[in-house]
């Protein structure tokens, strides 16, 4: 209950701001104004696509992400010689926003969906190789001998103990790296592609729309909270013995 | 005359190299025993003796440096299923339950028997109705019991149990003493114990090896003749004194001991 106390004093303050005269009045529009412009934007089903077509990339850069990053993690984590020669290059990279990239990687790939699932995949990689490091790092001896003297082969070693043990960690960082790929894909819907939430938003902007902004800025939250909690249902799913 | 020894230590000796020393370090000093068929052997002694160590050899966890291990006379090549282990920590598979856990062994080697055999065998060990319970849901006397279900469930030659009530409070402890030798009883599997618990050692044990550290060595082998079937009450016996007394003689700790000590101070 009170955790609905702050925003609905934003609320109020909102509709105080926006009715008065002045700049604020011009530009911001009225709390009413918003939720006529969403019932439009839903009604039309211009909002569902534009939905769509953002988690459409986000799934497609994730899964990319995924391929790669769980594999290169786990390389990173067992063997020395590939860590040295990968790290380097990812600690330099891992600290350069990714909006830094959006203009290069226009100018390569053009605009369309390629460049947005690009983008989605650099910035989403990156916690899904640390934590998967730090998972199969994480296993224990103890684990590896008590399969051992159990009978199991070097596959089932693998299967069986070093996968399960290092779930927890990568699945964390998938979990992350979706938080970043939906912050990532409206950035890119910005400028890299025609569609999408950030581009309905660019388009409002260029007419001076501000409930059209708006309704944008609550759906990405809403539909941020809602993949959020498909990650941790997803790994309840995967993880019965961490819910106990 | 006895019959072949189950499980042969055989002048097993460990040493690791010192950085910037020109000796080795050594961590056990040819070490000999044999254990028999169905026979309960302890090791005891102090921390850092090189039990755990030892334990390792025999498991095929670690190579000795020199010396062999042999197993109904084959000579250990590495961790198998002919010797399991019950750590000292928990070691059980977080991510399975107790039943998973237990058939885990089997499963591993291609069995395939049906779930009521380790059921069954869940129940022996006092757990009836707990397998679907994560080892988080276990208490800590709880999982050991699930620990060394799983290790007789692969029905290995030699069982091997490193402090495996260290870490369990001493009420538990007492009760896992009366509830493994019911178990022995049932099973009469043969098992090598390490632990630095010399009443644990002695009311466990036909026999208890006692070691010394600095090289770890064996220094001496007790025989403990006491009735069957045995219970945690006979430690306040006085056979169990005197067999106490002499373990502790062997370890330097007998009156003898502690009177050289007060004559120094």
């Amino acid at each position: 209950m009170s955790g609905a106390l702050v925003p609905l004093g934003i609320v109020g303050a909102w509709a105080v701001a926006s009715a008065q005269k002045g700049v604020f009045g011009l530009f911001l529009a009225t709390p009413g104004e918003v939720a006529t412009e969403f019932v439009r934007l839903l009604w039309s089903g211009e909002l569902v696509s534009h939905v769509l077509a953002s988690l459409s990339r986000v799934a497609v850069g994730l899964v990319t992400a995924i391929l790669v990053g769980v594999p290169l993690g786990i390389g990173m984590g067992a063997w020395r010689s590939v860590d040295v020669a990968i790290a380097p290059l990812l600690n330099f990279l891992r600290p350069i926003p990714i909006a830094a990239w959006v203009p290069l990687v226009v100018l390569v790939f053009g605009i369309g969906e390629l460049p947005a699932r690009v983008l989605v995949f650099m910035g989403a990689i990156h916690p899904i190789v640390v934590n998967t490091i730090l998972g199969v790092r994480g296993v224990r001896l103890l684990h590896v001998r008590a399969a051992r003297m159990l009978g199991a082969n070097n596959w089932q070693v693998v299967r069986r103990v070093l996968i399960p043990s290092a779930l927890p960690s990568v699945l964390a960082g998938i979990r992350l790296g979706l938080g970043i790929a939906w912050w990532v894909v409206i950035v890119a819907e910005l400028l890299a592609v025609r569609s999408g939430l950030g581009y309905m938003m660019v388009q409002a902007m260029a007419l001076l729309r501000s409930d059209t902004m708006m309704v944008g800025i609550f759906v990405i939250g809403v539909v941020g909270l809602g993949l959020n909690r498909f990650a941790i249902l997803t790994e309840e799913l995967l993880m019965p013995w961490r819910k106990v | 005359m006895r019959d072949a020894p189950k499980l042969e230590v055989r002048d097993v000796c460990m040493r690791f190299r010192r950085q910037g020393a020109d000796s080795d370090f050594e961590v056990l000093n040819s070490i000999s025993f044999c254990v028999y068929e169905g026979e309960r052997y302890s090791l005891v002694g102090p921390s850092g003796c090189g039990k755990t160590t030892l334990l390792n050899i025999i498991a095929g966890f670690e190579r000795p440096t020199t010396g062999e291990v042999l197993v109904d006379g084959a000579p250990v090549r590495g961790p198998d299923p002919s010797r399991a282990v019950v750590f000292q920590e928990d070691a059980l598979f977080p991510w399975l339950t107790a039943l998973d856990n237990v058939r885990f062994g089997p499963c591993v080697r291609g069995r395939r028997e049906s779930a009521d055999k380790w059921k069954e065998l869940l129940k022996t060990v006092g757990l009836e109705g707990f397998d679907d319970y994560y080892p988080a849901q276990l208490s800590g006397g709880m999982r050991q019991r699930v620990a060394v279900a799983r290790a007789l469930a692969n029905e290995p030659a030699v069982l091997l149990m490193d402090e495996p009530f260290g870490a369990l409070d001493a009420l538990t402890r007492t009760q896992m003493h009366e509830w493994l030798l019911e178990l022995w009883r049932r099973f009469r599997f043969t098992v090598v114990f390490v632990t630095h618990d010399i009443d644990e050692a002695i009311l466990l044990s036909d026999r208890v090896g006692v070691m010394a550290g600095a090289p770890g060595r064996l220094i001496g082998e007790v025989e403990i003749k006491l009735g069957e079937p045995r219970k945690a009450e006979v430690t306040v016996s006085s056979e169990f004194a005197e067999l106490k007394g002499r373990v502790l003689e062997l370890l330097g700790m007998g009156w003898r001991g502690v009177g050289n000590v007060r004559s120094r101070s």
